[in-house]
């Protein structure tokens, strides 16, 4: 691709749409940002009150296309219409059953790290967190010295996205279309190879041990995100290989 | 190179700063990341979830981890019941009552009120929440969250939902648990208790408490002279504590104004073990 190509022919858009279309992209990229944003808060630690303040101001769309993301918002509205005696102590309790659990047999809990759900042993640091740290390092990422979690963390693979959506829609702005375009096709890959491959066995795992509304709201809302990222992707690079 | 960090503001409290730049990423109140994305989602995409690898739910019973007093853990719901009233001697009264005030449907709230009057001299650090929650799980108490289904539409005509007025949860009692409180209102622990082989020796020494307590409340002190000095309790040993506890796990006694109170199901038992004691006077 030459550098004069513009970002939107390679991603499948007619010239006479072009610039209302780049101002849409801008704004996608941000979209996906916040979304993984946030579902990158909410699995990282557990919920606090100004978090559930927020998602409390926000608006839960009822018809996106996605079953598993409107089951999603339903189920995190559901659970956010309703007054808890202790929301946060709620909400901490059920993190701290359904991420962390208290056995040692590997199958306590819906363990946040892709290596457990994609190594035989169901063990942390193996391939997987290999692979990812790989990629950070690729995309000029270093590990902040307070994360003392393994890097194949779900909330890490969220944030990881998340930077990369926000350095998108940056290099959109200033019409780094080149830029922007590898940049897609490094999340598209992410996607395919490491979120999409667990992410359904994870969010399972969620509905077995969550027993409130919130987390199985946020783990059907990442499936579907999940889902409707692959298409998201594949479609604005629908003239790559 | 200038670098990016990612897993930003884990668990340091000097870095929360960074979590909160981070969620004014979806402040936004049209927050809606998927309003942008003009074209429907084909069907394709479910066919590439992953359904072939083992699953949690595959996994044999045993590596199961569940509450004590779950009641998947026993034979019916009742059973769990009876077992956590068992294990929470202390919280026996308050749990019975929460069932009973429940067999009309109570918010929250109205369950808080029910607790705190319930709990006033006997403090817990169980919140009322927890104790619903306790009862839910022995299959005692089910949960109805209010589902609202007031959407609203935005000028793009898209539909949406936006939390207004957060409401309640109500709760009701299961057929199960008010089988328990009916059958602990017959005071059927408190025979088999005082008619157990251990216990039976000491049925003088039960209705003597009973009897003591009816009066007027009565302190642990006060119990003990009444009791531990019996030749009855010398060997083996035994204290006023015991016997205490044994009828407060039975619902006989209660702790109440600074002291021991004997319960209506506790003077039941005593007015029908006199009867029962005059009849056999009389029979003789």
């Amino acid at each position: 691709m030459s550098e004069t190509t513009a970002p939107v022919e390679v991603l499948d858009v007619p010239a006479t749409e072009q610039e209302a279309t780049g101002k849409e992209l801008v704004a996608v990229m941000r979209d996906r940002a916040r979304t993984y944003g946030m579902l990158a808060r909410i699995f990282r630690v557990e919920a606090d009150d100004d978090l559930v303040a927020q998602m409390r101001g926000m608006k839960f769309p009822t018809a996106t296309g996605n079953e598993h993301v409107d089951k999603g918002y339903r189920l995190l509205f559901n659970y956010l219409s309703t007054v808890w005696e202790d929301t946060r102590l709620d909400l901490a309790r059920d993190y701290m059953r359904t991420f962390i659990g208290h056995g040692v047999n590997g199958h306590s809990a819906a363990y946040p790290f892709e290596s457990v759900h994609t190594s035989e042993k169901r063990l942390l640091m193996q391939e997987a967190r290999d692979e990812v740290l790989a990629i950070y390092r690729a995309n000029n990422l270093k590990k902040d010295e307070s994360w003392r979690d393994c890097e194949d963390h779900i909330a890490v693979e969220l944030e990881f996205m998340q930077v990369m959506a926000k350095r998108t829609a940056d290099a959109l702005l200033a019409g780094r279309e080149d830029e922007a375009v590898e940049e897609l096709r490094t999340q598209r890959a992410f996607v395919r190879d490491h979120l999409a491959n667990w992410v359904p066995i994870f969010v399972h795992d969620i509905m077995q041990w969550s027993e409130t509304d919130f987390y199985r709201g946020a783990g059907e809302l990442l499936l579907g995100f999940v889902q409707v990222e692959g298409e998201t992707l594949d479609d604005l690079l629908a003239n790559e290989a | 190179m200038a670098h990016e960090t990612y897993g930003e503001a884990a668990q340091a409290a000097d870095r929360y700063g960074a979590v909160q730049d981070d969620l004014e990423l979806f402040e936004d109140d049209e927050f809606d990341p998927f309003a942008a994305d003009v074209d429907q989602p084909d069907d394709e995409a479910e066919d590439d979830q992953i359904t072939d690898l083992p699953m949690m739910s595959e996994l044999p019973e045993s590596h199961r981890v569940r509450g004590r007093y779950d009641k998947a853990n026993y034979a019916s719901a009742q059973d769990a019941l009876r077992e956590l009233l068992r294990g929470n001697p202390a919280r026996r009264q308050v749990l019975v009552a929460i069932i009973d005030a429940c067999n009309d449907p109570h918010t929250t709230s109205e369950v808080a009120q029910v607790v705190e009057g319930v709990q006033r001299d006997n403090l817990s650090v169980y919140t009322p929440l927890s104790l619903c929650r306790m009862l839910e799980t022995a299959g005692a108490l089910t949960a109805q969250v209010p589902e609202s289904s007031e959407e609203e539409v935005d000028e793009d005509g898209d539909g949406y939902l936006e939390v207004k007025e957060p409401r309640e949860a109500t709760w009701t009692a299961t057929d199960a648990g008010l089988e328990v409180v009916s059958e602990l209102r017959e005071g059927n622990e408190v025979r088999e208790l005082v008619g157990s082989a251990s216990e039976s020796p000491y049925r003088d020494i039960y209705l003597r408490l009973l009897d003591f307590c009816a009066e007027q409340g009565r302190s642990a002190k006060e119990v003990g002279a009444l009791i531990d000095d019996d030749p009855l309790v010398q060997n083996p040993r035994r204290y006023g504590a015991h016997f205490i506890d044994g009828m407060e796990a039975t619902g006989a006694l209660v702790w109440r104004d600074k002291g021991w109170h004997t319960t209506e199901l506790g003077r039941r038992f005593l007015a029908a073990e006199r009867d029962e004691a005059a009849v056999a006077v009389v029979a003789e």
